[in-house]
């Protein structure tokens, strides 16, 4: 029995393995047809927390936000226009002086010889000579800002001599009138004779012209002579014709400043004054109002005329129609269009500032052309007028006019409606045959007092057409987040807190939101082909439809969440597998 | 990209296995082979000698978290030939750690000879083993995502019990074993030289924490490292099944640096057991194996990511109500940036995963004994085994050894070693689960098929020839002189 057994167990061993072999269509896992497997994701996609203060904190050179004590903001956008300055006036004066050359005969004059050298002082010798100075009536003074005075003394008189020449008129910085020492050594064989030329700069030298008229004087004194023997006898006796000469001239002036009375000159060329008002960025249209909004200018001046200015136009533009309101101004201080006059400048070198003229809805319809959100303010200038009237009056090469404008928009309004819009490029959706159902999750924590209505727009770059009234290129829409297109999600406004007497919000909570956006497996299969996404916002404040404004504060917040939560559906097999059932 | 990704994530699952156990192997002291699992095991002849590969070839693969067929199944809903992949219910039957392993081994040579009550023997071996530990909710993530049921829940992944192990290795042992009255005590002392590694170590830290409240916002953070040794520098884990594994499953050496230098990554490692026997009845056996380590120094490349990032969302409409333009683009840059991405190429070293057995054998005559054995092994978690057995000798040429196991959930693990001597030749062969493949196999038609690997959790076999000389008290000593 044993024995059987024994053998048996072998037997059936042996024969079991001999005739097994593997049924290779159970293994063969390469024409295995999966189940699809349908896992749920969430992801995040968009979390930002929009505090006022942090989304506005962007100051810079060209914006100043402006924070009460309580946090209510105004925008003050900043920008500062220089007329051409005075230089280019003084470059068209024209300073003509011409070479002077003045002979000086001492008559004849005894002398005895060596050791007994006479020195005479001889008389004071007074000369002038003139300038002619372009276009200005009455000149009081002309400072250079650069220029040679070259001088050149001749003698005839075969002595040693030596004089001071003084231009009581040419005056330094300090006030001293110029004057130089002139030695002149007789040497025999050189007739006549020369001292070395003298030169002087001039910057920062001042002419004054005798008593009102083009003539500057100079003098000569302190004429000396040193008698010269020649082997123990005085030879050369000064004869009566000799005499000695100083030719003085002014060479490559160039005026610092002229002051006096001046003939009406006109400032040309004058750059638009440009204010770009960047909080309507990417703003598609806009509807919008504020309380008190208002447009300062300040003129400061260094001519020593009185400006009359002249803005032909002042408008505001709006980036994304390219189109403008002209702003109009009537006030007793300024029109737009027309002249506005601005004080002279009292010091040279100095500003003058014109008091600020504010321009605000009571002079102006400011509060109209700023309805349009605009992206930009610009005006234009015609031309400055200068005159000194009776007035003495200066232009010096730095003398310049800057008008400072300050658009200053306290945010004490009503949004009926600013709509701004951005685009997201080289967008990859997921195959919609791998999405069975996606859901947008969103969310607010707001306590801004705007609502936004954002909808989104799924694009194909392949797919566009010509805007003719527009102009330009647009995608076709597949299709939108939110049905009807013209719709979107709303995250609401802050809650009211409190009111003013006249129904205005000036005070705001959080109001917290949450909603979600189904997307059926039908809609996505038809953006599922997009690779670009549109996203609009509206803002908009309820109250606007009462014609109520609303206060905006640094401390009012906005959190927005958007989360994705999509179901989907992945066959990890081959292409060829079907769909399983769910 | 993402299927092959999610298909290899899946089906790692089943194709990776634990560490060979070899339960039944360790009742078959007839064999060289068992000194392996019991270095204090006595063999009943003198002498034994291991020839290259045909003296042992064993292989193992195991997968604690679902079987064949729970993952690939008939549908009726097509032709009978077709095979469903059915990913959801392999996701059902997954634990909260489920463990892989795929592994082979052969042995290069081994003799062992017995010198008055001392037992020596010289082994050398080849190894390849592959181990992958996921918990459930990195599956979880996979098959369901990381959308909760319950709106605000927060779902935490944590990547701590990830783990990829894959050695390649010769080892060359020298074995003693010493026997007293009642009591033998035997050592294996190893030399290993890696020859390939791949570790995949995610780390303390790593993981995603998702909080669907705070519109799926997460948490996430990165010490992971990917650590190669003794493979080319251009090896890409991307393109492994392309470059690294050939058709037939086994390693393109293209892929590995320097085969045949044994000194290039050294390692050691000990086996210890000791048998006490308080009566001619009883026996008491308590092993340790492969407890040691190799120092991977050739061709390492630790490829380390560290960082970490809370995202809730881009801000991009802060970006965009200020008039700034590619928030996208820069807080991608900015996330990515979060994470820092180098490659080191200090050595490293990994301790290999120590095995313990706990053996209680009752001999009822001196042809037949019972056993009851205790198996652990530590890798990211304790996983115990539990084994019976009953060995019979029939006449001077047959052995047979039947076991019983419980492991991994399972409770139908019948093994059978069946040890025949021809001669010199001792043929060999054993499983730990083969008796019920065996009978669904031959009521399958003698074919394997589905049924018959469809409730297979894991399966070993080893099979190979000795040669054998000079019995030690044949008539008697099968495992212990009983009743002398």
């Amino acid at each position: 029995m044993k024995y059987i057994i024994k053998k048996g167990l072998l037997l059936f061993t042996i024969t079991s393995l001999f005739f097994s072999c593997i049924r290779k269509k159970d293994f063969e896992l390469s024409k295995v047809k999966w189940d699809d497997i349908t896992p749920a994701w969430g992801l995040p996609l968009v979390n930002s927390t929009l505090t006022i203060d942090q989304a506005l904190n962007k100051n810079n050179s060209s914006l100043i936000i402006q924070r009460d004590l309580d946090g209510f903001i105004t925008f003050i956008y900043l920008d500062t226009v220089y007329s051409p300055n005075g230089s280019l006036l003084l470059d068209k004066f024209k300073l003509l002086i011409p070479t002077i050359h003045e002979g000086i005969s001492i008559g004849t004059i005894p002398l005895m010889p060596p050791p007994n050298t006479s020195i005479p002082n001889l008389p004071v010798f007074n000369g002038t000579f003139e300038f002619v100075l372009d276009s200005v009536e009455s000149i009081k003074k002309i400072t250079f800002k650069d220029g040679l005075l070259k001088i050149q003394p001749k003698s005839l008189i075969k002595h040693n001599l030596s004089f001071k020449l003084t231009i009581p008129n040419l005056k330094n910085a300090f006030g001293t009138p110029f004057s130089t020492q002139i030695e002149l050594f007789y040497k025999k064989p050189t007739i006549p004779t020369l001292s070395q030329q003298i030169q002087q700069k001039l910057n920062g030298y001042s002419i004054s012209p005798n008593g009102g008229v083009n003539t500057v004087g100079y003098i000569i004194d302190n004429l000396k002579i040193t008698t010269l023997s020649d082997a123990g006898t005085i030879s050369n006796p000064i004869a009566s014709s000799d005499s000695i000469t100083v030719d003085i001239s002014f060479e490559d002036l160039l005026l610092k400043s002229i002051e006096g009375k001046m003939a009406p000159i006109h400032l040309t060329g004058i750059p638009s004054g440009e204010t770009v008002i960047n909080a309507f960025d990417n703003a598609l249209s806009g509807n919008i109002s504020f309380e008190d909004p208002s447009i300062n200018f300040t003129f400061e001046n260094s001519f020593g005329l009185s400006p009359k200015i002249r803005i032909d136009s002042a408008r505001m533009q709006y980036a994304y129609s390219y189109k403008y309101k002209d702003l109009k101004v009537n006030s007793s201080l300024m029109e737009i269009p027309g002249l506005t006059t601005i004080n002279p400048a009292t010091t040279l070198g100095m500003f003058t500032k014109t008091p600020t003229i504010i321009i605000g809805r009571s002079t102006s319809n400011i509060v109209d052309v700023l309805q349009g959100a605009p992206n930009k303010f610009v005006y234009k200038i015609g031309s400055i007028g200068l005159s000194s009237g009776t007035n003495d009056a200066f232009i010096s090469d730095d003398s310049q006019i800057k008008i400072n404008t300050e658009v200053k928009i306290p945010l004490f309004g009503a949004v009926k409606q600013l709509v701004i819009s951005d685009t997201a490029k080289s967008v990859e959706m997921i195959n919609a045959d791998n999405v069975d159902y996606i859901e947008f999750r969103v969310g607010s924590d707001n306590s801004i007092p705007t609502s936004v209505q954002l909808q989104a727009y799924f694009c194909d770059t392949n797919l566009t057409y010509f805007d003719i009234v527009e102009k330009k290129k647009k995608y076709v829409i597949l299709d939108s987040l939110v049905s009807p297109e013209s719709a979107g999600i709303v995250v609401a406004p802050g809650d009211i807190e409190e009111l003013d007497n006249s129904g205005n919000i000036i005070k705001t909570k959080i109001n917290s939101f949450s909603t979600k956006i189904p997307v059926s497996r039908e809609k996505y299969s038809k953006i599922s082909t997009a690779n670009v996404i549109i996203i609009k916002g509206t803002m908009f404040t309820k109250e606007s439809e009462n014609n109520k404004n609303v206060k905006f504060f640094t401390w009012q917040t906005c959190t927005f969440r958007l989360a994705a939560f999509a179901k989907l559906r992945i066959n990890p097999g081959s292409p060829e597998d079907i769909i399983n059932v769910k | 990209m993402k299927r092959s990704l999610f298909l290899i994530i899946t089906l790692s699952g089943f194709f990776n296995a634990q560490s060979q156990n070899d339960l039944t192997l360790s009742f078959m002291e007839n064999i060289f082979q068992s000194t392996y699992i019991n270095p204090a095991a006595i063999p009943v002849y003198k002498v034994s000698i291991g020839l290259p590969i045909i003296s042992s070839v064993g292989t193992q693969f195991t997968n604690t978290g679902f079987s064949y067929g729970d993952i690939i199944q008939k549908d009726n809903r097509y032709t009978n030939d077709t095979l469903r992949g059915n990913i959801g219910n392999a996701y059902k039957k997954l634990d909260s750690q489920n463990y892989t392993y795929a592994g082979a081994e052969t042995d290069l040579f081994h003799i062992r000879v017995k010198i008055r009550r001392f037992y020596f023997s010289a082994f050398s071996q080849i190894k390849f083993k592959a181990r992958y530990s996921y918990p459930l909710n990195f599956m979880d993530l996979v098959v369901n995502g990381n959308g909760a049921e319950q709106f605000g829940q927060v779902r935490d992944f944590e990547f701590k019990n990830l783990g990829l192990d894959v050695d390649l290795y010769r080892t060359i042992g020298f074995g003693i074993t010493k026997e007293y009255k009642h009591w033998i005590f035997g050592t294996n002392i190893k030399y290993i030289g890696g020859i390939a590694n791949i570790t995949f170590d995610p780390g303390k830290t790593s993981g995603v924490k998702f909080n669907e409240q705070d519109y799926f916002a997460f948490q996430s953070q990165s010490d992971m490292v990917v650590r190669t040794s003794g493979l080319d520098e251009n090896f890409d884990f991307n393109a492994q099944s392309k470059t690294f594994q050939n058709q037939d499953g086994g390693v393109n050496q293209s892929a590995i640096k320097d085969y045949w230098n044994i000194t290039k990554n050294p390692g050691a490692a000990i086996d210890a057991a000791v048998t006490y026997r308080p009566s001619d009845k009883w026996q008491y056996t308590f092993s340790i194996v492969n407890f040691g380590f190799i120092n991977w120094k050739s061709e390492t490349y630790n490829r380390k990511i560290t960082g970490g990032k809370d995202f809730k969302g881009f801000d991009v409409f802060g970006y965009f109500l200020r008039g700034e333009s590619k928030p996208d683009a820069e807080a991608e840059k900015e996330f990515k940036n979060s994470f820092s991405y180098n490659t080191t190429n200090e050595s490293y070293r990994r301790w290999m995963v120590p095995q313990l057995y706990l053996t209680t054998k009752y001999n009822i005559t001196y042809k037949t004994h019972i056993g009851l054995m205790g198996y652990f092994e530590y890798y990211k978690k304790w996983r115990p085994a539990v084994t019976l057995s009953v060995y019979h000798k029939f006449g001077r040429v047959l052995n047979v050894v039947g076991t019983y196991s419980v492991q991994y959930g399972r409770y139908d693990n019948i093994g059978l070693g069946i040890m025949a001597k021809a001669g010199p030749c001792q043929f060999y062969f054993g499983g730990d689960n083969l008796v019920a493949p065996l009978v669904r196999m031959m009521t399958d038609g003698f074919e394997i098929g589905k049924k018959t690997v469809d409730p297979i959790k894991t399966f070993n076999v080893r099979v190979g020839m000795n040669l054998v000389f000079g019995a030690i008290n044949e008539s008697n000593k099968q495992t212990y002189e009983f009743n002398k």
